[in-house]
């Protein structure tokens, strides 16, 4: 079996990220190069300067063609923002006797026609489960019944701004392999698959907005993205304490905190000043006060969405963090204080490394994109059997 | 004492180029149109329309013709969607007109679909921009139909979401102070009366260097807390009794429900507008009033103008809070209170961003709060609203925490 390199590329508010996967002789994917350069032209996970992103992603190209010492021609990319989120679908057609691979393909095909407003685009159609008479999760080719059904979610976005995410791939002369939710990247990467079988929820925290992914019952539930992020968190401090955007990520890199202290409270830290300047300092405390209001908000915002949906108690494999925002101290201690469920910080599974140490959190969305590439790619080369397989390897349980 | 009136005056001056009066719609612009004549120092004023041909013949210096693809300068018929998506469409002209003003007035005539549609559209977008928004609107009488009373009701709520306060003059309320033979030119005319009446008011007190000055800061105060909903009223008085007629065109009228509206409310805004012969003892008497009629505790801010013309004449308006919000709590209570902060009881829904435009009139040692700063390295960006509130503005901020402590 042989597999060409599978490389992803991950276009984010801080980072530009691009990961090369090739097949080990056994099998497993081993990421053979990573490139990782410092985004800008990005805000909330979307363009607003198309030609410095574009700048920044060809740098991220070149660092990892060559560590790889390959050219590279089609990438798998990693999109979020677009205001993207996820709606349930069901489809239900008669059936007369016995299922056919015929029936099942019919109400596949219907359950992913949806009516969205006309500025949205369909990203994924992720398969969730087949029934047959109301019984749920079967697999129903050869079996016997009056109804079939089947449930999908779709996952959507805003057009133009997905659009604008591929087009900088396009104008940099790539082929696009596939575009992707970079939170259902991120859940491929870090969650293991006792936490699929047993619900989980991912938040991916980036810099310029919050991805989050549910699983329940063994299928993704809902999908969805939050326009903050660890900008958001950097503005506040910025604004707090009349500073300049790099002095207060420096600061909340150094001491943010998502969780206010006791000791915080009398302990006080110097605030950069121009030469001439008054010395100023900063109550750590309220450091932390900004740092942990915004994080809550944040995660708030996620529980109110899932308490909707009455997927919060579904979640018996807890919380995952991944992202560059998963290194805020107290950050899980935070999670698990909103969620009420436990929590933990995400590296990304299933893959090993050549050189870079890939056991960090922000690593997850990247190495999930090739990851998901690497298994597609694995499945086709396999031409396995029957539709719902291939359709359940996609961001399945497996 | 007299430092302070020093500096109310000085952020008064400050103010005076800054306030901009927009009219939307064809019923807003021939308000403002009539309202403008006598005024000694008007403000800027501007008329947005769909409709080209009443946009010419308003008397307005300034004129934004917004949806001319959608709308095609014919107006929108009625339909409040084509009045959002026009001003959708001249969304750079819009924001090229409130750019450098902090104090948008926005003028409409609710029910209408220019007035409707576009009003919300243009009250957000000056909000971006940093600016406090006060819309200044009327609904339709009854007798002009349900769909248009519909609309106008659809049209507050949208206004409400985006505007830091909405006063509102249904022109029901109106109909009571009309004799019942009144011809229907004569009712709009006076709806339109009312209204100017009212705009100037308002402007009176902003803009002018008062005997009893009110300045930016308390209107932002009432209109930050005023759970975005204001009652408006406005008599007028002459002769020797004057102060006693304006009083109880007011208090007893049916603009300000006979005086439920003030009794219901927290805090309110009076300005009074008299000529040279303006006697402390009616200003005295006018207050007593208020107060006596008010709830115990609220908080009554009152102005007053001497116009050189105006001898003989009272004219009182009044801006009232149907709601009053407690001002916000500290960072130290909230954070030591134990409970979530995010799942505390329903967060005042609108103060976000708007907590303050560090007027001058903000005490120094106080935070000053807001302003379009706040959205930091996200200004020049879409905003990212969730349920009404803009998540980039600082959480502490939009919760009105003083930090740093």
């Amino acid at each position: 079996m042989n597999i060409e390199p599978i490389v992803a590329l991950e276009i984010g508010t801080s980072r530009v990220r691009v990961f090369v996967g090739e097949a080990r002789e056994d099998g497993a994917l081993m990421i053979t190069a990573v490139g990782d350069t410092a985004s800008s032209g990005m805000r909330k996970g979307e363009i607003f300067h198309f030609d410095s992103v574009c700048a920044c992603v060809e740098t991220a190209l070149r660092q990892a063609e060559e560590a790889a010492d390959l050219k590279i021609n089609e990438v798998y990319l990693a999109l979020s923002g677009s205001q993207i989120e996820a709606m349930p679908s069901r489809a239900e057609i008669p059936v007369d006797g016995e299922i056919a691979q015929d029936d099942v393909d019919h109400v596949l095909k219907m359950a992913k026609e949806v009516t969205l407003p006309s500025d949205r685009e369909i990203l994924h159609s992720i398969f969730g489960q087949f029934g047959v008479d109301g019984l749920r999760g079967v697999t129903p080719v050869g079996l016997v019944g009056q109804t079939l059904s089947a449930d999908m979610l779709i996952v959507h976005g805003v057009h133009s701004r997905m659009v604008n995410l591929v087009r900088v791939v396009k104008a940099l002369k790539l082929e696009m392999a596939e575009p992707l939710f970079s939170g259902l990247c991120s859940a491929q990467a870090a969650l293991s698959a006792d936490q699929k079988l047993q619900g989980a929820l991912l938040i991916d925290l980036g810099g310029g907005k919050t991805d989050y992914v549910v699983y329940a019952q063994a299928k993704i539930a809902d999908a969805g993205v939050i326009a903050v992020g660890g900008d958001h968190v950097t503005n506040d401090v910025a604004r707090a304490f009349r500073l300049s955007t790099t002095e207060a990520e420096a600061l909340k890199l150094q001491h943010g905190d998502a969780m206010v202290s006791g000791a915080g409270r009398t302990r006080r830290l110097p605030l950069p000043t121009a030469a001439g300047e008054t010395p100023r300092t900063a109550k750590l405390s309220d450091l932390q006060t900004i740092v942990h209001l915004r994080m809550e908000e944040t995660f708030g915002l996620i529980r109110t969405r899932l308490q909707q949906q009455k997927l919060l108690p579904l979640l018996g494999g807890g919380v995952v963090l991944t992202g560059g925002g998963a290194h805020l101290k107290n950050v899980a201690q935070l999670a698990e204080k909103v969620f009420g469920l436990p929590c933990e910080i995400g590296v990304p599974r299933n893959a090993s490394g050549l050189t870079a140490n890939l056991a960090v959190p922000e690593y997850a969305t990247g190495v999930g994109a090739v990851l998901h590439g690497y298994r597609g790619a694995r499945a086709r080369a396999e031409q396995s059997r029957g539709v719902w397989k291939k359709i359940g390897n996609w961001f399945g349980v497996n | 004492m007299s430092a302070n009136l020093e500096h109310s005056k000085e952020s008064v001056r400050d103010l005076r180029c800054r306030v901009l009066v927009a009219g939307i719609g064809s019923g807003a612009c021939n308000v403002l149109s009539h309202s403008l004549a006598g005024w000694s120092d008007p403000p800027t004023v501007a008329a947005i329309n769909t409709d080209a041909r009443a946009l010419a013949d308003a008397d307005i210096e300034l004129k934004v013709a917004i949806g001319r693809t959608v709308a095609k300068g014919m107006g929108t018929g009625g339909d409040a969607e084509l009045g959002r998506l026009a001003a959708n469409e001249d969304l750079d002209a819009l924001r090229a007109l409130v750019a450098g003003h902090d104090l948008l007035l926005l003028v409409a005539s609710l029910g209408g679909g220019t007035a409707t549609g576009a009003a919300p559209v243009l009250a957000r977008l000056a909000r971006e921009e940093g600016m406090l928004v006060l819309a200044y609107v009327t609904l339709p009488f009854a007798f002009e139909g349900a769909r248009r009373q519909e609309q106008a009701q659809e049209g507050l709520a949208a206004l409400k979401q985006s505007a830091d306060a909405v006063v509102c003059l249904p022109n029901q309320r109106l109909h009571a102070m009309l004799p019942p033979d009144t011809a229907l030119p004569d009712a709009f005319a006076f709806v339109d009366r009312m209204m100017s009446a009212g705009l100037r008011g308002l402007w009176t007190l902003l803009a002018r260097d008062n005997m009893l000055n009110l300045d930016f800061s308390d209107l932002q105060s009432l209109v930050e807390n005023s759970g975005n909903e204001c009652g408006f009223g406005y008599g007028e008085g002459k002769g020797p009794d004057k102060a006693a007629q304006a009083l109880e065109g007011l208090l007893e009228g049916p603009m300000l429900e006979k005086g439920r509206v003030i009794a219901n409310s927290g805090a309110m805004i009076l300005s009074v507008a008299g000529g040279p012969d303006l006697s402390l003892v009616e200003l005295e008497t006018i207050h007593r009033r208020f107060q006596e009629a008010a709830r115990p505790g609220a908080r009554i801010s009152m102005g007053a103008a001497v116009l050189g013309d105006w001898t003989g004449r009272l004219a009182l308006t009044v801006l009232a809070a149907e709601h009053w919000l407690p001002p916000a709590r500290s960072a130290a209570e909230t954070v030591q209170s134990g409970g979530s902060l995010f799942f505390d009881e329903a967060p005042p829904k609108k103060e976000e961003g708007r907590a303050g435009h560090a007027g001058k009139g903000v005490r120094q040692s106080e935070l000053p709060l807001g302003s379009a700063s706040d959205r930091g390295r996200f200004q020049d960006v879409a905003p990212t609203i969730y349920e009404g509130t803009d998540l980039d503005i600082p959480v502490f901020i939009r919760r009105g925490i003083r930090l740093p402590t």
